[in-house]
């Protein structure tokens, strides 16, 4: 397991900050595990910044347990780094399938492009940096694809910029032991195209059927209560795979009230017996999306 | 596990529909043997007259002991008020029975006499029509379970007529009572259906409709006038805490409801959980204050904004207890977007590796489990049914 904060430009006014953003994704994912495919167009620290409107790419393949062997479910992800229209804004999405990619088509069973950053929000100071946290299962050394999360730019002073995407693969739970499986891979996002966006959706392993349609938020648990504070305990609140069942909740994101978390900390909640901690959030993006409204979101970060 | 499926009016205008709506329900939590038992406080309803031939009394200190037998009506119950007559001398009285023994009841009398070969009789005094407005009668039934003792919990149910002659049902939880009507430790809000006062539903006569009840040690649910709809139809699930394997613990208990936002006419969902004594305090959740029509009223369960039907299946969430943290669900009731399931379907669910059986709803107090966002209106409950 690895988590890196980082604190990366929100802006493309130079091929430095350009870099520095899309670079710093690009290399926690090949430092943590994450194959990088034959399949890209940018090269950190030599491609120039895309035209306006423009994005370059990076195709990924997981390389966990489940990625090979009998009964595997490798799957791709697709990362694009854009420059927006009109302000040097980035512009960030990231799509994923079940087959390999030729020249950033992706093949078998596709979903996204889940758009984290659509770049048309107003600039960020040039060269200013911002926290960005970034956590997978993987390490140098152990391949990464179970789970993957990614807050991108938390602190920008720009509302709308901070992004959330988290992935992570199906959970089996009997009780007392847990581990992946390779059904499924679930995708949540919290993000800006013209307007808030909280989507999730199901990538299928296509031995087991079609990806399921878009879902405008997470299925998460609601509350209209101001806290849901109670007997000095803040809960976690999970969200769930919806496969035309509720299947085990996600580790690599929950949700809580945003009263209930000071914006930045990090939190202890005990998932399927284990505790991990998780990074809380409550920015615009999904603050007034996610579940309607006043929530965040915890992030885990190890 | 049992259920029981009536028909009963809605409808309080007259003493004979107040009493036929209101006693079935209190039949039916007497015959839930292992889960209910009615307590012995005093003040409570009597929804059928005792009769009882008196042929003896015993002086016992301040005490007069009646030897009876019983001529028609349900057996006595410690907290009755009962009226005797022709029983002789300082023994003709309206008092509470104290004690019962084998063809025997007591009541304080400190003058009383003993007497013999008497031709006395005693009866109990049935409720009578409520007021438009007001709360008629009161009962209060603790739960009897293997639990009890670990995780003890009251439910005190008030029955009454509304402004426009509808039933009208409160409820108020806690953990014990003093033996006269008031409830104690971790006392709850009372949630009532929204028909006592203000633009309420009316009494609909005579006309029956479909009333449900499931029950076994631990669990409890309970759908009035559910083909009813609208506003009428109501819902009360009760559930201990349960481990991971789906048994029961004395942690808490959860209850949830369904139309029962006072007086208001609201969908009034809400959710409570009761914990053990010495544990902490009622946790309420869910309960809004006006607007039937509200987004913002809702149970934890899983909010419904996309697709729920995959390769055929259609999505049913649990409700988890929240108490602080959010616990193994609840078996009692399970939510379903009102789309996927027909009204009245019975459907079957898995939950904790067991399949069980449900009984949908989705008249419109029920579209209002979780908030709905730009997607509202669009939840259904299943309560379990078996």
């Amino acid at each position: 397991m690895s988590y890196s904060q980082q604190f990366l430009c929100a802006d493309n006014a130079s091929s430095a900050d350009w870099w520095s953003w899309g670079g710093g994704i690009s290399s926690f994912l090949s430092a943590n595990g994450w194959t990088k495919t034959s399949d890209y167009n940018v090269t950190w620290g030599t491609t120039a910044v895309p035209g306006a409107g423009a994005y370059v790419y990076e195709v990924w393949e997981s390389n966990d347990s489940l990625s090979s062997g009998p009964g595997a479910f490798p799957y791709y992800m697709k990362v694009e780094y854009g420059n927006a229209v009109s302000n040097n804004c980035p512009m960030l999405r990231i799509s994923f399938s079940t087959g390999p990619s030729t020249s950033g088509t992706l093949s078998g069973n596709v979903i996204g492009p889940f758009y984290l950053q659509a770049g048309n929000t107003a600039a960020e100071t040039t060269g200013a940096s911002f926290e960005c946290d970034m956590s997978t299962d993987g390490t140098s050394s152990v391949g990464a694809g179970q789970r993957l999360g990614l807050l991108m730019w938390r602190t920008a002073a720009n509302a709308n910029r901070p992004c959330f995407l988290a992935v992570e693969r199906a959970i089996s739970w009997n009780g007392s032991t847990f581990s992946y499986n390779s059904n499924y891979l679930t995708v949540v996002s919290g993000g800006y195209n013209s307007a808030v966006a909280i989507q999730q959706q199901t990538l299928w392993n296509p031995t087991l059927g079609v990806s399921t349609t878009l879902q405008t938020n997470w299925a998460s648990l609601p509350s209209n209560l101001s806290t849901n504070l109670a007997l000095n305990n803040v809960p976690f609140l999970p969200v769930f795979p919806m496969v035309g069942y509720v299947d085990n909740f996600l580790t690599a994101v929950g949700t809580t009230k945003a009263n209930d978390m000071v914006e930045g900390t990090t939190n202890t909640a005990v998932l399927y017996g284990t505790s991990h901690p998780f990074l809380a959030s409550y920015k615009a993006n999904w603050n007034s999306g996610i579940l309607s409204v006043n929530n965040g979101l915890l992030m885990r970060i190890d | 596990m049992s259920k029981l499926q009536q028909f009963l009016v809605a409808d309080s205008s007259t003493l004979a529909n107040f009493i036929a709506w209101g006693s079935a329900i209190s039949a039916a939590l007497a015959g839930m043997t292992g889960l209910w038992t009615q307590t012995n406080d005093t003040g409570q309803a009597v929804w059928t007259q005792t009769v009882l031939s008196i042929s003896a009394t015993a002086q016992s200190g301040s005490n007069t002991i009646f030897t009876y037998t019983l001529t028609s009506g349900p057996a006595l119950r410690v907290g009755m008020s009962i009226t005797t007559t022709n029983c002789g001398t300082n023994n003709n009285l309206t008092g509470t029975i104290t004690a019962l023994g084998s063809g025997t009841f007591t009541v304080a009398n400190a003058t009383g006499t003993t007497q013999t070969g008497l031709s006395g009789s005693g009866s109990t005094t049935v409720v009578t029509l409520p007021a438009t407005g007001t709360v008629g009668a009161t009962e209060f039934w603790a739960m009897s379970d293997s639990l009890a003792s670990t995780c003890p919990l009251v439910m005190k149910i008030q029955y009454g007529r509304t402004a426009g002659s509808a039933p009208y049902l409160a409820f108020t939880f806690g953990a014990t009572t003093n033996g006269a009507g008031t409830l104690f430790g971790n006392v709850t809000p009372t949630y009532s259906n929204p028909q006592l006062s203000g633009s309420s539903p009316s009494g609909t006569g005579s006309a029956l409709y479909e009333c449900d009840f499931s029950w076994a040690s631990g669990r409890f649910g309970m759908l009035l006038w559910r083909d009813l709809g609208g506003a009428a139809t109501i819902f009360l699930g009760i559930e201990r805490s349960l481990n991971s394997s789906g048994s029961y613990t004395g942690s808490y208990v959860t209850v949830l409801g369904v139309g029962m936002n006072n007086n208001s006419n609201s969908s009034g969902p809400f959710q409570l959980t009761v914990p053990a004594l010495g544990t902490g305090g009622p946790v309420a959740i869910g309960i809004v204050a006006t607007g039937y029509n509200t987004n913002n009223c809702a149970w934890a369960t899983i909010n419904w904004f996309g697709p729920t039907v995959y390769a055929g299946s259609a999505a049913v969430s649990p409700v988890f207890p929240m108490i602080g943290y959010f616990d193994n669900p609840v078996t009692v009731a399970v939510t379903m977007k009102a789309s996927d399931q027909a009204e009245g379907a019975n459907f079957s669910a898995t939950l904790y590796g067991t399949a069980h059986n449900y009984l949908f709803t989705k008249s419109g107090n029920f579209n209002y489990l979780m908030p709905s966002g730009a997607n509202g209106g669009v939840s259904g409950m299943g309560m379990r049914w078996e």
